[in-house]
């Protein structure tokens, strides 16, 4: 008898909260639907510059990049409805903006390799392709195969050129003019997002020394008192604000025998650490400042996004590539 | 009694102080900045095949003379070869590792007025006679640093 009474209470309990659920099930319903409409689906505009590579690096760059970094991106239904369709037309926006493969061969050589070597890198890092993406699209994953491809690719469009007479010619040009020109007395160059040249780099202490094949220069990398100590005391996730590092770039002699000799001046680059000026970079400012009238590079501040997304590959040392080692790394 | 208590107390600080020593040697995670005691860069180049990369530091005397080609007395050139490590972040760059070897050269003036030079290697072993490291080391020229 009891068990009767109990088992018709929560009949009429489950009843009564159908039907209380319908209209909130109903409204959402109606919501649902009619965020269908106020969406503005992804478009595939035309492939008008296609990258020019090889089909074994297209191929993977088709199973890995495409739906997101060209205009023959392939959805699925459930990418067509919103509020995911929201998402996903935000990533392929964001990611065409960085890179799109259907018009890549409108950039020049130096910016495809420029994207190229930071893609392996986005890959190499583990940022690349989206974890979110390759949970739903685990085809796109790459294998080491794919990757150990892609390495030998961004290798092979940057060939070194042994003894590199134009390159020998520049840098004794430079020898003969060599004085040391401080920038002190003079008006300071200043980048489009307000990071000011620091001629007292050279006062500060150096914390690296980098020589890289990937575009054929070299970097004596300077470090303000914040920045040494931060690195020292390992308190650099994050840098503290006032943190400043300077890299100092030159074209590079490359001799079959092994020897790499400084060139030319190339230019100057700069990242200064202030949170409130630069919330959308973690805090950094980036500047840059080519040649030897350190002219500041780019016309806006967009530049300083361009250069937090590549550095984001290293947020495991506070968005710094060349930080000294680790011990454990030191052989 | 006393002289066993101070002596028990010293054994205590060396092997404390050896310890502390270690601990910072072992720790993992450090990183090492090399000191240069306030020596300026002169330049910097590096060996792929030896798998080397080489900063030239020098004081005021030195840095002037790695401009002019023309030297003097009291110049100091410390050149510190560390080998080279893929760098970690990015692919298609090497960084400095560990040191390898410290070579100091110092320039004094002769009972006859030239411009001698003093060769040492404070860490490390280093190929090649004296002679010919300091000629080496003493004439690669100034970068620009604008």
């Amino acid at each position: 008898m009891l068990g009767y009474s109990l088992v018709k209470k929560l009949r009429s309990m489950v009843s009564s909260k159908k039907l209380r659920l319908w209209p909130i099930a109903g409204i959402l319903l109606v919501g649902i639907i009619s965020i269908q409409f106020i969406q503005v689906p992804v478009q595939n505009d035309k492939v008008t510059h296609p990258i020019n590579a090889s089909e074994e690096v297209a191929k993977i760059f088709r199973k890995a990049c495409y739906d997101c970094h060209s205009n023959e991106s392939k959805f699925n239904w459930y990418d067509k409805v919103a509020p995911v369709s929201w998402l996903v037309n935000h990533d392929v926006k964001v990611a065409r903006s960085r890179f799109n493969f259907s018009t890549f061969d409108t950039l020049s050589a130096t910016d495809q390799q420029v994207r190229l070597w930071e893609m392996v890198n986005m890959v190499l890092a583990g940022k690349m392709p989206l974890n979110s993406y390759t949970i739903l699209h685990p085809e796109a994953k790459l294998t080491p195969h794919d990757v150990e491809v892609l390495k030998n690719y961004v290798v092979s469009i940057s060939p070194t050129r042994y003894h590199d007479s134009s390159q020998i010619k520049s840098a004794e040009e430079e020898q003969k003019v060599l004085v040391d020109k401080s920038t002190a007395s003079k008006n300071i160059p200043v980048a489009p997002n307000g990071v000011r040249f620091i001629p007292d780099y050279k006062n500060w202490e150096v914390i690296s020394t980098t020589s890289r094949f990937d575009n054929h220069t070299m970097r004596v990398i300077y470090g303000n008192k914040v920045t040494v100590n931060a690195i020292r005391s390992g308190r650099i996730k994050p840098f503290p604000d006032g943190a400043a590092i300077v890299k100092v770039v030159y074209n590079i002699i490359e001799e079959k025998n092994g020897e790499v000799y400084p060139g030319a001046f190339n230019n100057i680059q700069i990242m200064i650490k202030d949170e409130k000026r630069f919330p959308e970079s973690k805090g950094w400012g980036f500047g840059r400042f080519n040649g030897k009238g350190l002219k500041p590079y780019s016309e806006t501040a967009a530049f300083n996004t361009t250069c937090y997304n590549c550095h984001k590959i290293a947020d495991e040392t506070g968005y710094v590539f060349s930080i000294p080692l680790e011990n454990k790394d030191l052989k | 009694m006393i002289r066993m208590k101070i002596f028990a107390m010293l054994l205590f600080v060396i092997a404390g102080s050896y310890g502390c020593a270690n601990d910072t040697s072992n720790d993992v995670h450090k990183r090492i900045i090399y000191n240069a005691h306030g020596l300026r860069v002169i330049t910097s180049f590096s060996d792929r095949k030896q798998q080397t990369i080489s900063l030239l530091y020098g004081n005021a005397l030195a840095l002037q003379s790695a401009k002019t080609g023309i030297h003097d007395k009291g110049e100091v050139f410390e050149l510190v070869t560390f080998k080279q490590a893929n760098n970690k972040y990015w692919y298609g760059s090497y960084i400095n590792g560990a040191v390898q070897s410290i070579e100091l050269v110092t320039s004094y003036a002769t009972d006859k007025n030239a411009i001698a030079f003093k060769y040492k290697i404070p860490q490390g072993q280093v190929t090649g006679n004296a002679d010919i490291r300091i000629k080496g080391i003493t004439s690669h020229r100034a970068l620009l640093f604008p």
